[in-house]
C-alpha cells in the first residue's frame, strides 16, 4: 500500500499549490468540484453504507448555509458561525431521524425529498429570519483562494473520515443494516442508534459545507440552497460512481464535472439531455456505478478500494 | 408574521361580516374539491403504474407536461375545442407509456431492494432531464397557455369554475370506471393479481410484463390528460415536470403506495388544504400542503390507505 | 507554468493594436432563467454580425474602427457557475469589458469578479437595491431600481384621479416582493387605498381563494406583479370567477398573456422597456437584430434591455476612445446618450435611470399610454366589461 499513500500525498501537494500554478477560474472550478465530493460522499454515508436513499440529504447543506449566514450577519464571527452551522445540522439530524427511521424504501426517499421542499418554502415563510425570497447577503469580498483552501481541507478531511469510520466498527453495523435490518436487529444491534448517528455525522460534513459555499458566493437564497440542482446532482454523482465505496462518489463527480466542463462547452446545446441519458444508460446497465463495471472491479479491488 | 397575513386577518373579518362565515368554507371547500379532482387525476395514474411496477416514476411529470404542449400545438393550429382535441391524443400517450416501460423500466422490474430504488431514480429522473431539455429546444422555454375559457357557474353569489367541475367529473367517471375495470375484466384482475404477488400471478399465467407496459399506457393517458387541463387553467414550460412528478409522489406516498384510493384522499387533501390556506394565509399555502403531507407520513408511515 | 513568461507575453499584447474587442459575459441557456433569456446567445450574435458589418466600433487610440466578438458561456442560472466563468473570461480569456448575466440574483456573484479585476460590468436586467449599496465601483446597470417599475404606472394614475380602492399582489420572488413593496409604499404616497397587500408562492397555481376575497372588496385596480408562469393563472381565473375591476395591472405583460388569455386579454395594463410606439434612436438596428433571431420584442421583453445595455457597452468604447478598463470605467459612469428606450446615465452608486413605461393592450396588441410625449395611444379606463 506505500505507493497509494505517496502517490496520495503527491496529490495533495498538487492541490495545495493548484490556486498557484493554474489560472483562477481553475481553482473556482475545483472548488466546485471539491464541493460536490464533500456531499456526496457525506450523502453515500446514509445511501450507500446504510442503504436508506435519503434524498433529502440537501437539507443539511442548506440549514448550514442558512445558519452561517444569518450568524454571520449578526457578527458572530467566522468561526464560530461556521461551528454553530454544523450544530445545528447535526441537530436537526438528530431531531428527524426518530419520525423518518421509522419510515423504509420508496417511502423514506420520498418523505425526504419532500422534507427538502418543505424547509425550502419555510425559508420563504419565515421572513424575520431568512430574509424570504430577498435572501441573505452576508459582506461581500472576494474569497475565492481561502475558500478554495477551506473547500479541500474539508473535502480531505471527510474522505479520510469516512473512510476511517466504514472500516470500523460502525461501518459493519451499518452494511449490516444495509444487508438486511431484520436480522441485523436479532442479532442485537440497535439499529435506530447507528442510523440517527450516520445521518448526523453525514449532516455535519454536509452543513459545513454549505457555510463555506455562502462564504464563498455571498449571496444565498431558498431555490439555491434547497433547490432541485443541489438536491440531485451529488446523490446522482454518488450513484453514478458507485455507490457504498469510498471513491464511487469522487469518480462519479469527477466524471460528470469534467464531461461537463470540457466536452460540453464545445456543444451548444443539449448538455442537459446528454447528461440525462447518460444517467438513463447508468441506471440501466450499470447500477452499481462505474467502479463496479467489469473492466474496473479486478484493479480495484487489488487496490483494496473496492470490497465484494 | 409580516404584512401578508396581518392583512388578510383583517380581511377575513371583512369577508365574515360581509359574506357570513358558512358560505366561506362551503365556498372554500368546493374550491378544494375541484382543485383536488385535478390532482388527483395525476396521482391516479402515478398510483397505478406504481402498483404494477414498483417505480417512482418521475417522469411522470413530463408526460403531463407533453399532454399540455401537445395540446397547445393542435389548439394553436386549429383552434378547435382543447378538451375535445385531447382525445386524440389517447392513443398516443398510450403508446409512449408503453414504449417507455418496455425500454426503461422492464430491464429494471427483476430487481430488489435498494437496489430498485437507485435504478428507477437514475433512469427516471435521466429521462425527465433528456425530455425537457429536448422539449425546451425544439418547442422553446417559454411560457405557454390557451386561452380558453369557459364561462362560469353561478350559484346565488358562489362561482364554481366549470373547466375545473369537468376535471373532477373526469376523475369521478374514471374511477368508477376503473374500479368496474379491475372488478370485471380479466385484463383488470391480472393487474390486480400483479400488484399483490407478482411471482404468484406470474404462475397463474398473467403475462406480468405485459400488463405492466400496458399499466404505464393508461397511466401515462391520465397524466396527458392533467396537462391537457393544466395548460387550459394555467401555463407550462418545459420545466414543470419534475417539481409535478416530486408533488404527484408525495400524493400518492401520502395516500399509501398502491392505493388507488388512497392518491384520491391524497388529492382531495392537498385541494382543501391549499383552498383553506390560500384564503386566510395565502403565503403559507404551500408550506401547509408539504407539512401536511410530512405530517401524515409520521403518523402513518405507510400512508392513509397503506 | 512560470508567471516570468505569461507576464511577458501580456505586456507584449498590450503594447500592439487588438485586432478585435473581446466582450465576454454569461447567459442563462438552461436553467430556471432560460425561460427569459435562453435565446439570447442568438441577440449577441446578431448584434456583433451587425456591428461588425458596419466595420466595427471606432476605437481613438488605435484611430480605427475594431471588429467586436461576444465570448458567452452558459451559467445554468446558477451563481458560482456564472461566478466561475467570468473568472475564466477575464484571467483567461482576456476580454476587454464584461456584459452581465440575466438578473440580480446572478449579478450579486458576477459583480464581485469585475471589482476584484477591476473590469467594467455593464450590467443587464439587475437593479436589486442592494446590488448598488456595496459600494462597488465597477458595475453598471442601465435601469433605475427595480422598485421604482411601477413608478410611472402609479403616477399616470393619480394625475388621472379616476381611481381609489387598489387590490396588490405579488409572487415571492427576489424581484417581484421588493417591487411590490415599493409600489405598495407609492400608491399609499399617492393616497389610494390599498385594500390587499399579499405576496404568494411562486408556484401556486390556484388562485380562486385569494380571488374569491378580493372579489368580496371591491377594488377599482387590481395589481399583479410577477413573471408570466404566475400572472397568466392569476389572470385566467380572476377572468373565470368574474372578478370585474375598473382596470388589471400585470408587472410583466407580455405576448404569452395575450396568447393565454385571448380577447379577455383586451385593456389589460403594464409596462413595458420598449414598444414599437417609441421615438428613441435605434429603433431599426433593434428591429433588424431581432429579425434575424426569430426572438419577437414582445415574446422576450427583456431583449429590449439586452439591446440598450449593448448600446451602452458600445457608446462607452466610443466614449473612452480606448479599451483601457480605467478608461472603460471611467467612461460608463459619466456616460449619457439616448438609447432605444430614452435617456441613459448613471447614478453615483451604478445604478440607471431607465423604468418601464405604462403600456396598455389595445385588440391585441401593446400600446404605449403616458407619458404625453412618448405615448402612442390613450389609456382606456375604465375596461369595457361585456
Amino acid at each position: 500500500m506505500k505507493k497509494i499513500h505517496i502517490g496520495i500525498l503527491i496529490g495533495l501537494l498538487f492541490l495545495v499549490l493548484f490556486p498557484h500554478i493554474t489560472p483562477r477560474y481553475m481553482t473556482a472550478f475545483l472548488l466546485l468540484l471539491m464541493m460536490h465530493i464533500v456531499i456526496a460522499e457525506s450523502y453515500d454515508i446514509v445511501g450507500g453504507y446504510l442503504g436508506y436513499i435519503n434524498m433529502g440529504h440537501s437539507a443539511f447543506f442548506g440549514i448550514g448555509a442558512y445558519a452561517f449566514a444569518i450568524l454571520l450577519n449578526a457578527k458572530f464571527g467566522f468561526f464560530l458561525s461556521s461551528v454553530v452551522a454544523i450544530l445545528v445540522g447535526v441537530l436537526f439530524a438528530a431531531l428527524i431521524s426518530f419520525p423518518f427511521f421509522r419510515l423504509r424504501g420508496a417511502y423514506f426517499s420520498l418523505a425526504t425529498f419532500g422534507l427538502i421542499r418543505l424547509l425550502e418554502l419555510l425559508a420563504f415563510n419565515l421572513k424575520f429570519l431568512t430574509g424570504g425570497s430577498s435572501g441573505i447577503m452576508i459582506k461581500a469580498e472576494y474569497r475565492l483562494t481561502l475558500a478554495y483552501y477551506f473547500t479541500l481541507g474539508l473535502c480531505v478531511v471527510t474522505v479520510g473520515l469516512i473512510s476511517l469510520l466504514t472500516r470500523s466498527r460502525l461501518g459493519l453495523a451499518w452494511m449490516a443494516i444495509r444487508e438486511d435490518e431484520e436480522v441485523a436487529q436479532t442479532f442485537g444491534i440497535n439499529t435506530f442508534k447507528y442510523k440517527c448517528l450516520g445521518l448526523m455525522i453525514s449532516a455535519s460534513f454536509a452543513s459545513l459545507m454549505g457555510a463555506f459555499y455562502t462564504w464563498y458566493i455571498i449571496f444565498i437564497n431558498p431555490k439555491v440552497v434547497f433547490g432541485l440542482e443541489i438536491a440531485l446532482v451529488p446523490i446522482s454523482m454518488a450513484m453514478l460512481g458507485g455507490s457504498g465505496v469510498i471513491i464511487g462518489p469522487i469518480i462519479g463527480a469527477l466524471f460528470i464535472t469534467i464531461v461537463e466542463e470540457f466536452l460540453w462547452t464545445k456543444v451548444p446545446y443539449f448538455h442537459l439531455a446528454a447528461y440525462g441519458i447518460a444517467i438513463v444508460l447508468v441506471g440501466l446497465f450499470m447500477p452499481g456505478g462505474i467502479v463496479r463495471l467489469k473492466w474496473l472491479r479486478r484493479p480495484l479491488t487489488r487496490l483494496g478500494w473496492l470490497e465484494d | 408574521m409580516g404584512i401578508g397575513i396581518w392583512d388578510s386577518s383583517e380581511i377575513w373579518k371583512l369577508g365574515y361580516r360581509t359574506a357570513g362565515m358558512a358560505s366561506i368554507i362551503v365556498q372554500l371547500l368546493i374550491i378544494g374539491t375541484l382543485q383536488g379532482g385535478i390532482y388527483a387525476l395525476a396521482a391516479f395514474g402515478l398510483s397505478l403504474i406504481f402498483g404494477v411496477s414498483n417505480v417512482l416514476n418521475l417522469a411522470h411529470g413530463q408526460f403531463l407536461m407533453l399532454g399540455g404542449l401537445f395540446s397547445y400545438i393542435l389548439f394553436m393550429a386549429t383552434k378547435w375545442n382543447p378538451l375535445l382535441l385531447s382525445l386524440i391524443l389517447i392513443p398516443l400517450f398510450f403508446v409512449f407509456g408503453f414504449l417507455f416501460e418496455r425500454g426503461l423500466v422492464r430491464p429494471l422490474l427483476e430487481r430488489k431492494g435498494h437496489e430498485l430504488v437507485i435504478a428507477s431514480i437514475l433512469v427516471t429522473l435521466g429521462a425527465s432531464l433528456a425530455i425537457e431539455d429536448i422539449t425546451s429546444f425544439f418547442w422553446g422555454p417559454e411560457e405557454k397557455g390557451i386561452s380558453y375559457i369557459m364561462p362560469s357557474i353561478d350559484l346565488g353569489g358562489m362561482v364554481i369554475s366549470s373547466i375545473r367541475l369537468l376535471g373532477l367529473l373526469f376523475i369521478v367517471l374514471l374511477t368508477v370506471a376503473v374500479h368496474l375495470f379491475l372488478k370485471k375484466t380479466y385484463t383488470g384482475r391480472a393487474l390486480r393479481a400483479t400488484t399483490q404477488n407478482r411471482q404468484g400471478a406470474m404462475l397463474m399465467g398473467v403475462n406480468t410484463f405485459r400488463i405492466s407496459s400496458i399499466t404505464f399506457g393508461i397511466g401515462t393517458i391520465l397524466a396527458s390528460a392533467a396537462g391537457v387541463f393544466y395548460v387550459i387553467l394555467f401555463t407550462i414550460t418545459p420545466f414543470i415536470g419534475i417539481p409535478l412528478s416530486i408533488k404527484y409522489l408525495c400524493i400518492i406516498v401520502m395516500g399509501g403506495l398502491g392505493s388507488l384510493y388512497g392518491s384520491l384522499l391524497g388529492g382531495l387533501i392537498l385541494g382543501i388544504t391549499e383552498a383553506f390556506t390560500g384564503f386566510f394565509a395565502p403565503h403559507w399555502s404551500e408550506t401547509a400542503a408539504f407539512f401536511i403531507l410530512v405530517a401524515i407520513l409520521l403518523v402513518r408511515p405507510k400512508g392513509l390507505l397503506g | 507554468m512560470s508567471l516570468v513568461p505569461l507576464l511577458l507575453s501580456a505586456t507584449l499584447v498590450c503594447a500592439q493594436v487588438p485586432k478585435e474587442i473581446l466582450i465576454g459575459g454569461t447567459i442563462s441557456v438552461t436553467g430556471r432563467f432560460s425561460t427569459i433569456v435562453g435565446p439570447f446567445k442568438k441577440l449577441a450574435e446578431a448584434w456583433e454580425k451587425q456591428v461588425n458589418d458596419r466595420g466595427g466600433i471606432f476605437v481613438k487610440e488605435y484611430n480605427k474602427k475594431l471588429p467586436i466578438r461576444f465570448i458567452i458561456e452558459d451559467d445554468k442560472s446558477d451563481q458560482a457557475t456564472s461566478q466561475k466563468y467570468y473568472e475564466k473570461l477575464v484571467t483567461s480569456d482576456n476580454v476587454h469589458i464584461l456584459i452581465g448575466p440575466f438578473g440580480s440574483f446572478l449579478s450579486f456573484a458576477a459583480s464581485t469578479v469585475a471589482e476584484k479585476e477591476k473590469i467594467p460590468m455593464v450590467m443587464v436586467c439587475a437593479s436589486d437595491k442592494r446590488l448598488f449599496e456595496r459600494g462597488y465601483k465597477y458595475s453598471f446597470s442601465e435601469l433605475d431600481y427595480a422598485d421604482y417599475e411601477a413608478y410611472a404606472y402609479l403616477e399616470m394614475l393619480k394625475k388621472e384621479g379616476k381611481i381609489k380602492k387598489m387590490a396588490m399582489l405579488s409572487e415571492d420572488t427576489l424581484h417581484s416582493t421588493g417591487m411590490l413593496k415599493a409600489s405598495v409604499a407609492k400608491a399609499k404616497e399617492y393616497g389610494f387605498d390599498v385594500i390587499l397587500n399579499e405576496t404568494l408562492p411562486a408556484d401556486v397555481k390556484d388562485f380562486s381563494a385569494l380571488i374569491t376575497k378580493i372579489k368580496g372588496l371591491n377594488p377599482d385596480v387590481v395589481f399583479c406583479e410577477g413573471f408570466p408562469s404566475f400572472e397568466i393563472p392569476f389572470m385566467k381565473q380572476a377572468l373565470e370567477l368574474g372578478l370585474r375591476p375598473k382596470e388589471f395591472y400585470n408587472g410583466h405583460l407580455t405576448k404569452p398573456v395575450i396568447d393565454a388569455l385571448g380577447p379577455m386579454s383586451n385593456n389589460i395594463a403594464g409596462g413595458a422597456y420598449w414598444v414599437p410606439g417609441f421615438k428613441f434612436p435605434g429603433k431599426d438596428d433593434y428591429l433588424s437584430v431581432l429579425k434575424t433571431t426569430g426572438i419577437t420584442w414582445d415574446g422576450y421583453m427583456e431583449s429590449a434591455i439586452r439591446f440598450f445595455s449593448y448600446q451602452a457597452l458600445q457608446n462607452a468604447i466610443e466614449t473612452a476612445g480606448s479599451l483601457d478598463r480605467e478608461k472603460l470605467t471611467n467612461a460608463l459612469r459619466k456616460q449619457k446618450f439616448v438609447s432605444i428606450s430614452g435617456p441613459i446615465s448613471h447614478k453615483a452608486d451604478g445604478s440607471g435611470t431607465i423604468i418601464p413605461l405604462p403600456i396598455q393592450i389595445h385588440e391585441g396588441k401593446f400600446v404605449s399610454i403616458y407619458p404625453p410625449d412618448v405615448a402612442d395611444g390613450k389609456h382606456l379606463f375604465p375596461t369595457p366589461w361585456k
